[in-house]
């Protein structure tokens, strides 16, 4: 028997990624955030729960979802009562257009493990496993033991993290490369922004640092949210204060924006243009300026 | 402008845009000389009245040198004009004429002049051309199998034969003198009291007609040259014409002394086999092989690096330049009229070691520079093949004009060898036509192009126990699948399907064959192919060192894909009986039922190319029911010289997937009728949503060893994916990775521009594969709405 305990909630396992880490990366997201990102380009990463995604464009109309639905929260094609759905995945079983889809899967260590490694023939040149999500250290036990498995048969492992985790947990998993986000230096704007203070992600960036660990900063590129002179000073700051040369400039993008209509969520930066390669230029610019080497993309 | 590689000269520049405002118009003289030599000689044996009439078109056509042009010898009397060629078909080019500027693709401009020689000479072809000779003797049962789609073979009736790579690499050594030579040596020992010796030295006389003719037309175009130059005012241009007229004084007759010698003699060699027949694919092999001893005389002795490279870059125009007018039935198959003369570079020395040298990288910037469909470049991929060229490739695969493609040493010669081929032979092999692959100067024709197989539609004639449900015509009477009762019914019945049709599909190969050695036999190319001088016999009789067939499957994936949805979802789920897929097929998966089974067979069905070992599983058995036929049979030149003489698989199929997607009906792979199928043996439009690494671990579990035909793989790649350092690092990874470990044969990338996504707007469910990748960002494939689309499109231009 399979401890049910073991088993972790995932919404993607996505192959050949190749900005989340060295090489060639299978990248597991995992669901969970601490965080609420006003930006967040994964939105039906958030919840700890399984949720219900729809997509207008692929449904073909023909009702079997609301003859499929024991709760009466299907009322027709698309029109669903959030309230009264119990995540049971009825109709989307019946939905062959999937247009209608559960995001999220409870899957065990072992097997998380085999699914992550069927690109194992190219992480051997070169790459492994990133680790993202929501926060992966929101499901700190069952990542920590699928880290323990990856790193026994000698695979690569990266996490993408917003640094809001238990200090302990990030210490002692097994993790060969940390993608390290850096949002907002102020504490207040980070709370504006986000919803929560960044001092714990502060702190545990130190002790990462202070522990020796590889770490990535990551700096999503917000135009006016974290693109002030100061904050840009303030982020150079800390790539230098901890040695680093590097900073993996993450800029704005809308590719997210879809996911939030299709689990009927509220995105304030629905209208919010992309940056331009001008404002690009100038940010990295600016961080040159201030002492280091910007890299657009990671 | 490549901001990589650097522009080309104004020289190319202008040369560049003048060959694409002419387009592509048809020139009427061949066929007036060809007719009236025919006429002419009639009493002769067809070799040698070909040989005179290949003589006389060369004499008596009307040459041309282009204002700024370097190199000599053009296929037509005027730019871009294509010859026509008479002997092989003519109704629809009676037919076809007038119509042919308004083809909503492959247009041809016909003057009224070249319109009214055309209507004077064509009528006494009727009745004499190769396809009407074909026509009278194919069997009925094949005929009918070619008339309603299953089997695409008579192409080369009406087109002409090519693929072949003809051994310029003694042209380049010896130059034609030598083969002339060895001609008037063999013809010295051969006893015309013999009936085998006389007919032998019958087609020698031919191929000696046949140098003499092409010696001729590069003297005809020195002396255009000489006076051109007195003409010129400009004293730049006058010595750069006295240089050619010296070239052409001298070469293909002997061999070059210089770069520029050699790529003129090369260029005669090329235009002259597309003059004297109308095959495509004529390929030029090894180039930086065979080209680099004089390359490197060329830069030991002091010329500089640019002005070679605008030379090469001049070679490239004229390959670009040369045309074929194809009737519209063929010309869709061809989309964009190409005449895939490939350039092969990089590979092994024949004792292992890396063979890329200069002139390689010197190919690639020249290529990069022109940017054109011609010529089709390939690399010889091997595991020593350094990070330096590698990453020179990829940043010509960034310039998104899907070049070059790759062909993998490690699986191919080991193919080769496999089947009879000495070591140092396989060692030398390059690229032909487009992923094909044959030894240079030693391979017959055709080596892979000969009959194609519609697999789909094979597919659902053995659902309608044995009916075409398009043309209604019956071929076998057979179960229907609404009546049976399991998959292994299903199975077995396609089983002796393949059977079937794999014999059928070498009676159209034979047939075409022996019609094509019967009717239009050829003395040039054969002149350089190596052992038929020996022989005394053309590449069809069975002149060549080696001689093997491959036909075209396609569809492979359709195949696959369904047959893995039936077992699935009708057998083992009984989501779906028999008798409502079949419904549902014949109607075109009409109404709410009919979509929901659609539905069905895409989603709730594994997809080949996503790395499934079920679907991969049942495509490699669905296809080798008829790989393990072909074992059996034989090609027309078994027995009569060459080593081999027997069939192989192939799925080089061009654009075949679309038109012959054009004749099937709805498939249970969920595609709708009359759609494109499968490229090659890439996955399904749109299916390979789980990116590049899934699919080369399916295509991995492919039988290569017995698809030496070549097994085409195009993969798209969005510019964000290779647009820094590091990326094209991880790109290069995954293509050592395909070939050094999964058995990858082939792959081209295309960068994915504008228009593509433009159509993924319109069509999100096909462009599933349009992968996007970001940092921390979990893809939702079918999330393509109009704002996503817009900013991947600016992300995408970017990088462009």
């Amino acid at each position: 028997m399979k401890n049910p305990d073991k088993k972790g909630l995932i919404f993607d396992i996505q192959r050949q990624c190749i900005h989340d880490g060295d090489g060639v990366r299978t990248v597991l997201f995992m669901k969970g955030c601490p965080l609420r990102c006003a930006w967040c380009a994964n939105p039906e990463s958030q919840e700890m729960k399984v949720e219900l995604a729809f997509l207008p464009q692929t449904c073909i109309g023909d009702g079997a979802c609301v003859l499929a639905c024991r709760k009466d929260a299907v009322k027709a094609p698309g029109v669903i009562a959030r309230n009264l759905c119990i995540y049971c995945g009825e109709c989307t079983k019946v939905c062959y257009a999937e247009a209608l889809s559960l995001i999220g899967e409870w899957i065990d260590p072992e097997e998380a493990c085999d699914r992550l490694l069927r690109d194992f023939v190219f992480f051997q040149r070169s790459g492994g496993v990133t680790i993202s999500g929501g926060e992966p250290f929101f499901q700190a036990k069952f990542v920590k033991e699928l880290l323990d498995r990856l790193h026994s048969k000698a695979i690569h492992t990266a996490v993408e993290t917003c640094g809001y985790a238990k200090r302990e947990d990030m210490l002692e998993a097994k993790v060969d490369q940390f993608l390290f986000d850096i949002k907002i230096i102020d504490e207040t704007e980070h709370i504006r922004w986000t919803g929560c203070s960044n001092k714990i992600i502060l702190d545990n960036l130190d002790a990462l640092y202070q522990a020796g660990r590889r770490i990535t900063l990551r700096f999503p590129l917000l135009p006016e949210i974290n693109d002030s002179e100061e904050n840009l000073k303030a982020t150079a700051d800390l790539v230098r204060r901890y040695g680093l040369k590097e900073l993996h400039v993450l800029p704005f993008h809308q590719l997210g924006s879809n996911k939030y209509q299709m689990i009927q969520k509220e995105y304030l930066l629905k209208k919010k243009a992309i940056p331009t390669n001008e404002y690009l230029r100038k940010v990295v610019q600016r961080l040159v300026e201030n002492g280091i080497h910007p890299v657009i993309g990671g | 402008m490549s901001k990589y590689f650097g522009e080309s000269t104004l020289r190319i520049r202008h040369l560049r845009e003048k060959i694409h405002e002419k387009g592509y118009a048809v020139c009427s003289q061949r066929a007036r000389i060809l007719t009236e030599a025919y006429q002419k000689y009639e009493s002769y044996p067809i070799i040698l009245k070909r040989a005179m009439a290949f003589r006389d078109i060369l004499s008596q056509q009307d040459i041309f040198i282009e204002e700024g042009d370097m190199l000599a010898g053009n296929q037509g009397s005027f730019l871009c004009a294509a010859p026509v060629f008479p002997e092989y078909s003519v109704q629809w080019i009676l037919d076809e004429m007038d119509e042919v500027d308004q083809r909503s693709g492959d247009k041809f401009f016909i003057g009224e002049t070249q319109k009214e020689e055309l209507r004077k000479v064509l009528p006494w072809w009727i009745g004499k051309t190769l396809q009407d000779h074909a026509h009278a003797i194919y069997p009925a049962d094949a005929k009918l199998l070619y008339e309603i789609g299953v089997i695409r073979g008579g192409h080369m009736n009406a087109c002409g034969d090519g693929h072949i790579v003809v051994n310029y690499d003694r042209v380049l050594r010896e130059g034609l003198i030598g083969f002339k030579e060895q001609i008037k040596k063999r013809r010295e020992k051969l006893n015309l009291a013999n009936y085998d010796e006389a007919k032998q030295d019958i087609f020698l006389q031919a191929a000696e007609i046949a140098l003499d003719a092409v010696i001729c037309f590069a003297h005809r175009h020195a002396e255009l040259a000489e006076g051109l130059a007195q003409k010129t005012h400009d004293p730049a241009r006058r010595s750069e014409l006295l240089r050619m007229a010296e070239a052409c004084r001298h070469v293909p007759e002997y061999p070059p002394r210089s770069f520029y010698e050699g790529l003129q003699a090369y260029w005669f060699v090329v235009v002259c086999q597309q003059i004297e027949s109308n095959g495509h694919s004529v390929s030029l092999g090894r180039f930086d092989q065979y080209m680099y001893p004089l390359y490197k005389k060329a830069l030991d002795d002091g010329a500089d690096r640019e002005s070679l490279l605008e030379l090469l870059e001049n070679m490239w125009l004229k390959l670009y330049s040369a045309r074929k007018f194809r009737c519209w039935k063929d010309a869709r198959f061809a989309a964009g009229g190409p005449m895939y003369e490939n350039v092969t570079i990089g590979g092994q020395t024949s004792d292992g070691r890396d063979a890329v040298n200069e002139l390689s990288f010197a190919v690639l910037k020249s290529v990069a520079r022109v940017h054109l469909t011609q010529p089709n470049l390939t690399v010889r991929y091997h595991r020593g093949l350094s990070h330096e060229f590698m990453s020179e490739c990829i940043h010509v695969i960034k310039e998104g004009f899907g070049m070059p493609a790759f062909n993998n040493d490690e699986v191919i010669i080991p193919d080769f060898e496999r089947l009879g081929i000495t070591q140092e032979d396989a060692y030398s092999y390059s690229a032909v036509g487009c992923v094909e692959v044959a030894i240079p100067g030693k391979f017959g024709h055709r080596c892979t192009g000969a009959a194609f197989l519609n697999f789909p539609k094979i597919l659902n004639i053995v659902m309608r126990g044995g009916i075409d449900d398009v043309s209604g015509r019956r071929i076998y009477i057979g179960k229907q699948f609404g009546n049976m009762t399991s998959f292994e019914e299903l199975f077995h019945e396609w089983s002796k399907a393949m059977s079937y049709f794999a014999k059928q599909s070498v009676v159209i190969d034979t047939y075409s064959d022996m019609m094509i050695e019967e009717v239009v036999p050829e003395a040039f190319n054969a002149a350089l192919v190596d052992d038929c001088i020996d022989r005394g016999k053309n590449v069809k009789e069975g002149g060549a060192h080696y001689d093997f067939t491959s036909g075209l499957q396609v569809g492979i994936a359709n195949t696959g894909n369904a047959l893995t949805a039936i077992k699935k979802l009708v057998f083992a789920e009984k989501k779906i009986s028999c008798q409502e897929l079949q419904t549902a097929l014949d109607s075109n998966f009409e109404g709410i039922r009919g979509e929901q089974i659609r539905q069905m067979l895409l989603n709730r069905a594994p997809k080949f190319g996503t790395d499934n070992e079920f679907v991969d599983e049942m495509t490699v058995a669905a296809y080798n029911e008829y790989l393990k036929e072909l074992p059996q049979y034989r090609n027309t030149r078994y027995g009569r010289g060459p080593i081999g003489g027997t069939y192989y698989g192939g799925t080089s199929s061009v654009a075949a997937n679309v038109i012959m997607g054009s004749m099937v009906s709805a498939t249970a792979d969920g595609r709708k009728a009359y759609t494109p199928l499968a490229e090659g043996c890439s996955p399904t439009q749109g299916s390979d949503h789980s990116g590049t690494t899934a699919v080369f671990c399916s295509m991995s579990r492919l039988p290569v060893e017995k698809l030496a035909g070549g097994i085409l793989l195009n993969q798209k790649l969005s510019p964000s994916s290779v647009a820094s350092l590091s990326d094209e690092a991880k790109l290069e990874n995954v293509i050592r990775t395909f070939f050094d470990r999964l058995n990858g044969f082939h792959v081209q990338y295309n960068i994915v521009d504008r228009t593509t996504l433009e159509e993924a707007k319109v069509h999100p469910e096909k462009h599933k594969d349009l992968i996007v990748r970001v940092a921390g960002y979990s893809a939702f494939f079918t999330v393509l709405n109009p704002q996503t689309q817009d900013d991947i499109i600016s992300r995408t231009e970017q990088f462009i």
